[in-house]
């Protein structure tokens, strides 16, 4: 499996969290480390 | 909740080696795609300043994550409370002034007897003086005829206590008001209205989607302007037009709860077939209070704390005994009400049933959550380290 598809299916796990409960468990964070990782892992510059 | 949008950094370009249009293409599909999993969810634009923030940043990769998660699902009961709490809020909003009131009438009360003994010079003269003046209060009045009601329709759980609530509320707002207080029906109206609509917009903030937010709007504001006519036809000097206007605040009270059967979803069947018993169990209990009052204050002020102290007891001892019968007749409504409110088992008790599917749609969420989250951290480690750089060797001969 490519990274690309990889990354689909955190995109899609992702969506499936219920929108009624992320801001219980703090969505916001869990996203910003994601996005975190991947850069950490893939290189590049923040945006 | 445009409000609470956040920007979430998401890299696009490698700094340095290899750029390639696969790499940036992944990175912004992932960007797109986060974005739109967020839209429109509550997650918002401010950058994160609390203590989670932080520990995260001391930790790396996915194991930050996790933090985050048990972090995060810890406080997952917050939200059942708050489920519980809308709900219990859509049944009690309405009487909160009433609540309120009656509490300010309990420390005017106590006040009172205190200075009446303080008068009377203390001793038994002095707790004459006292219990005499606890029977003038109209609020004690009220509790006690909360305690019968509750006493003798125990059964009947919660819904004996709701309804103790809305009675002992409604006398003390009779017995307060002035007599040239009396609201028009566009003040009813009015405030009625601004209830429902604020009641609409928490639904909403909480979730509950437009349909619902409407009705439980609309709920509000029936019950708002039910509890008005029967307020008025409670401190009514006719007694002819206090009985009508207690009908139609009875009337407006089965409605509402019909529709908050209607509102759980149970269909209109079972909304209806509501509507009457509790009407009639709010008539019956009003009417009956109503005519409890005329006996009750009616009574001349006495001469000596004696008399006042007899005659309040039988005051007592008649009321006592005229509530107790009419609860008798009102076995059925009564029942009715209790199955509406008192258990968990589907179909009898709806708003325990709907409290508990609630809770079980949280626990679900909580679920679904916690393995899509695992699910993340699982993928992020399936990526390897892509960082490539091109370079290449150039051989210069000085």
């Amino acid at each position: 499996m490519s990274s690309k598809e990889v990354v689909d299916e955190i995109i899609n796990d992702l969506k499936r969290i219920p929108k009624q409960i992320h801001s219980e468990i703090n969505i916001k964070e869990i996203a910003n480390e994601v996005s975190r990782v991947l850069q950490r892992k893939m290189g590049g510059r923040m945006s | 909740m445009a409000g609470n949008e956040f920007k979430v950094e998401i890299p696009i370009s490698v700094s340095e080696g290899n750029k390639s249009s696969g790499s940036k293409g992944l990175l912004e599909d992932f960007k797109n795609g986060i974005q739109n999993t967020l839209k429109g969810s509550g997650i918002g634009g401010e950058k994160q300043t609390g203590g989670m923030g932080k520990n995260i940043a001391k930790v790396a990769g996915s194991v930050g994550i996790i933090a985050a998660i048990w972090q995060g699902i810890a406080p997952l009961m917050k939200p059942v409370l708050k489920m519980f709490n809308i709900l219990l809020t859509l049944l009690l909003l309405p009487l909160m002034p009433l609540i309120r009131q009656m509490v300010t009438g309990l420390a005017k009360t106590a006040q009172n007897v205190g200075q009446a003994q303080k008068d009377a010079g203390g001793g038994t003269a002095g707790f004459l003086a006292g219990i005499t003046e606890l029977f003038k209060s109209p609020t004690i009045w009220a509790i006690a005829g909360a305690g019968l009601l509750a006493g003798v329709v125990g059964a009947a759980g919660i819904a004996g206590t709701v309804l103790a609530a809305i009675s002992f509320g409604i006398i003390w707002d009779m017995l307060t008001d002035d007599e040239g207080s009396e609201k028009s029906l566009g003040d009813k109206l009015k405030k009625s209205l601004i209830g429902g609509v604020a009641m609409g917009i928490a639904a909403l903030a909480f979730g509950a989607g437009a349909i619902p937010a409407i009705g439980i709007g609309l709920l509000t504001f029936s019950t708002t302007l039910g509890l008005s006519f029967l307020t008025d036809g409670m401190k009514d000097t006719d007694f002819k037009e206090s009985i009508k206007s207690i009908a139609k605040g009875s009337i407006v009270g089965g409605i509402i709860a019909g529709g908050i059967i209607a509102l759980m979803d149970l269909g209109l069947g079972a909304a209806a077939s509501v509507v009457l018993p509790v009407g009639l169990l709010i008539f019956s209990v009003l009417g009956a209070i109503k005519m409890g009052k005329e006996n009750m204050y009616g009574i001349e002020i006495s001469k000596t704390i004696e008399e006042e102290t007899t005659k309040a007891e039988t005051a007592w001892t008649a009321f006592k005994s005229f509530f107790t019968g009419s609860l008798v007749a009102m076995a059925d409504p009564l029942g009715t009400l209790g199955f509406l409110i008192g258990s968990d088992t589907k179909g009898s008790y709806p708003l325990v049933y709907a409290l508990k599917l609630a809770e079980n749609e949280w626990v679900t969420m909580e679920n679904v959550s916690e393995l899509a989250i695992n699910q993340v951290i699982t993928n992020l480690n399936r990526i390897p380290r892509t960082i490539t750089t091109t370079h290449y060797i150039r051989t210069v001969k000085l």
